[in-house]
């Protein structure tokens, strides 16, 4: 795991932090979740081992692997340093674009309740043509166009032929 | 064999399967053609389309889809230099270059054949091989049955890319999204937070297509290229003549014996069968030193391994109930839509349905050698002049309507963008997403089998006493720790030699 460039094992050293704090601590939170739950999940069911059993053992082993994860990457990053030039580049888990693009596809759900699925997909896919056309700006109108066309051949594949009631 | 003949004799019959094959034939080319969108996001994006089709027609389909775009991969691995999908990376060094010195027409046929025979010898391989796995796996009682699946599990988690503690990290995260909802034994809830929504688990659709539809198009505009695709500006002759092509034959012989093999071995994937494939040619050959400057052998290699890999592949899927890559992992989705669970079970009360799946595969072989044959170049210059942005567009909205498509359900697309972001933060984490999906098409087999095996036998170590889980087990701990070992024990050699120096 230890890598011979500094700025790979770096690179390797926060991503090993990220993904162990993660996960310790979804194992935490789906523990406190777990545990403090009421009703029959912690009932005896004699020979049956019950249906708290796989999820502890998943939640002990999401911890683990998590602590194993850390203990990897403060090992990895003292060993390289882990003020590498490199950190800004892998500081966020998003690219600026892929967040942008994903926003959108969150706000059409929004838009969808307001306006039904037709317009929202309509809008949602012409802002997303103009985004991903943005290198070209003379195109972004036609860019605009074909988005709504996409949407539209889209919508009316499966509201009408598949019969999918998007409303 | 009576079985499969009958199926092949029925679908012949049947038109509407004909075209559905043939229609999955042709999306899977246009998208395994395009850089940027893997058989797995086709797979995915293409899935809710099969809702309303019968499970032998969604079969054809999707197989349609499967092997056509595996193939097309190499088209811009060829005239790009960009490979479509992982299986045409090692495509890319001799398929380019024989394109650079104007052959892209020959490269385009070698890689047709080559996909062709690899197909061809891995459903023979799948056909004749997975009745005896089947048979065998049928003695399985509850505790073989943990130990196979963990076994899978440890697999893919090592195999994946990334490394295997992360793979470990995103299998149990897999695992425990499985367990959402209901205890089917109990009927006690568990991590539902109260909604009614989560009552009944995850749907693994809505989250196949994030993972693998969102999360892979969100990577893609990441990479959109800035500058239009430049296709070879002269093509050249198509036929390389008969006699290259059976020159050919050993490599494509060993080629796909090592792609069925390798894509039997669940997670290891067509990425590893081509580069196998690959390096074994150079080695073996004469003049190793020519490889990557475009010979026809480079090509034959990788490009019989990856589709001898899709036979393989099915292998696992149809007789253990493990899938043998992401892609297999969405098709057990579109089985269990329709109410299948594969698995040895499914060859002793659905004969009928494992021979259409062996029938549909090869019309898919079949569909794909014509189509491709027949407007071939020409067809694939136009697909590969479509501008991303409309592709991208349409599969994002696509992963949209087909997430709602499941149970005509707002909260199924939520799931999906929430699993397309989190698939896409995985990966840039260097988490890999394939144990994710893995974990939670096996958590409830898991589950059902851990807890009759501890029901029947009370004692854990049930799983130590019979032969088979005993072994299972034993080869997944040394999957797992075995490189853990080997590296802590290099680097204590290494230091041990650096140290006697002197200095």
């Amino acid at each position: 795991m230890i890598r011979r460039d500094p700025a790979i094992a770096s690179r390797e050293a926060r991503r090993d932090l990220a993904a162990g704090a993660f996960s310790v601590g979804l194992a935490a939170c789906l523990a406190a979740v777990h545990f403090r739950q009421a009703g029959r999940l912690h009932d005896d069911y004699g020979a049956e081992p019950g249906p708290a059993l796989l999820p502890e053992i998943l939640l002990a082993a999401l911890a683990l692997i998590g602590l194993a994860l850390l203990l990897r990457g403060f090992w990895i990053g003292r060993i390289a340093g882990l003020a590498s030039r490199e950190q800004k580049e892998i500081g966020s888990a998003f690219g600026r674009a892929s967040l942008v693009v994903l926003g959108l596809l969150v706000a059409a759900m929004f838009l969808q309740s307001a306006t039904g699925f037709g317009i929202a997909a309509a809008t949602a896919s012409a802002l997303l043509a103009i985004l991903l056309a943005r290198q070209e700006l003379r195109s972004l109108p036609r860019a605009a166009i074909e988005g709504v066309l996409v949407a539209a051949i889209l919508y009316a594949l499966f509201r009408f032929i598949l019969g999918v009631p998007l409303t | 064999m009576s079985a499969l003949l009958d199926s092949l004799g029925l679908l012949l019959m049947d038109p509407w399967a004909l075209f559905l094959c043939l229609s999955g034939v042709v999306v899977g080319l246009i998208f395994g053609a395009l850089p940027g969108v893997s058989s797995t996001m086709s797979l995915a994006v293409m899935l809710p389309l099969t809702f309303g089709m019968s499970t032998g027609n969604a079969m054809m389909f999707m197989l349609g889809i499967f092997f056509s775009s595996v193939y097309a991969g190499s088209v811009s691995a060829i005239l790009l230099n960009i490979p479509g999908t992982p299986g045409a990376m090692v495509t890319v060094l001799d398929g380019n270059a024989m394109a650079r010195k104007g052959r892209a027409g020959e490269a385009m046929t070698y890689a047709l054949i080559a996909s062709l025979f690899g197909g061809v010898l891995g459903w023979i391989i799948l056909v004749t091989t997975a009745p005896v796995i089947a048979a065998y796996a049928l003695k399985f009682a509850s505790p073989e049955y943990a130990a196979v699946v963990f076994f899978g599990l440890a697999l893919v988690a090592y195999a994946s890319s990334g490394d295997t503690l992360r793979g470990l990290l995103a299998g149990a995260l897999g695992l425990l999204l499985g367990v959402v909802g209901r205890d089917a034994i109990t009927d006690v809830p568990r991590f539902t937070f109260g909604t009614a929504e989560l009552q009944g688990g995850l749907d693994i659709i809505p989250l196949a297509i994030g993972v693998f539809g969102i999360a892979e198009a969100l990577t893609a505009v990441e990479t959109i290229p800035k500058t239009a695709a430049a296709l070879p500006a002269r093509m050249g002759r198509l036929f390389p003549g008969r006699r290259a092509l059976l020159a050919e034959t050993p490599t494509a012989v060993r080629g796909s014996a090592i792609g069925a093999f390798v894509g039997a071995i669940p997670a290891a994937g067509s990425a590893v069968a081509v580069a196998l494939a690959y390096a074994l040619e150079k080695r073996i050959s004469r003049t190793p030193e020519a490889f990557g400057t475009g010979v026809p052998r480079g090509i034959v290699a990788p490009e019989s391994a990856n589709n001898a890999c899709v036979g393989g592949a099915l292998i696992p899927m149809m007789t253990l109930g493990i899938p043998g890559d992401s892609i297999t992992a969405v098709l057990i989705g579109v089985l269990l839509l329709h109410g299948l669970r594969p698995g040895p079970g499914l060859y002793e009360s659905q004969p009928e349905f494992v021979a259409t799946v062996y029938a549909a595969l090869l019309f898919a072989i079949v569909f794909t050698g014509l189509v491709a044959g027949t407007f071939g170049l020409r067809g694939f210059n136009r697909v590969l002049l479509l501008p991303r942005r409309i592709l991208l567009t349409g599969i994002l909205l696509l992963c949209l309507m087909g997430a709602f498509s499941v149970r005509n359900s707002i909260y199924d697309v939520w799931v999906a963008i929430a699993a397309g972001g989190a698939g896409y933060a995985m990966s840039r984490m260097g988490v890999p997403v394939l144990p994710l999906a893995f974990g939670v098409v096996l958590g409830p087999i898991l589950e059902e089998n851990l807890r009759r095996t501890l029901m029947i036998h009370k004692d854990w170590t049930v799983f130590l006493e019979r032969p088979i889980s005993l072994t299972l087990i034993l080869i997944s701990f040394a999957v797992l720790l075995g490189p853990l070992i080997w590296q802590a024990a290099r680097s204590f050699v290494q230091r041990g030699s650096e140290g006697g120096k002197p200095r």
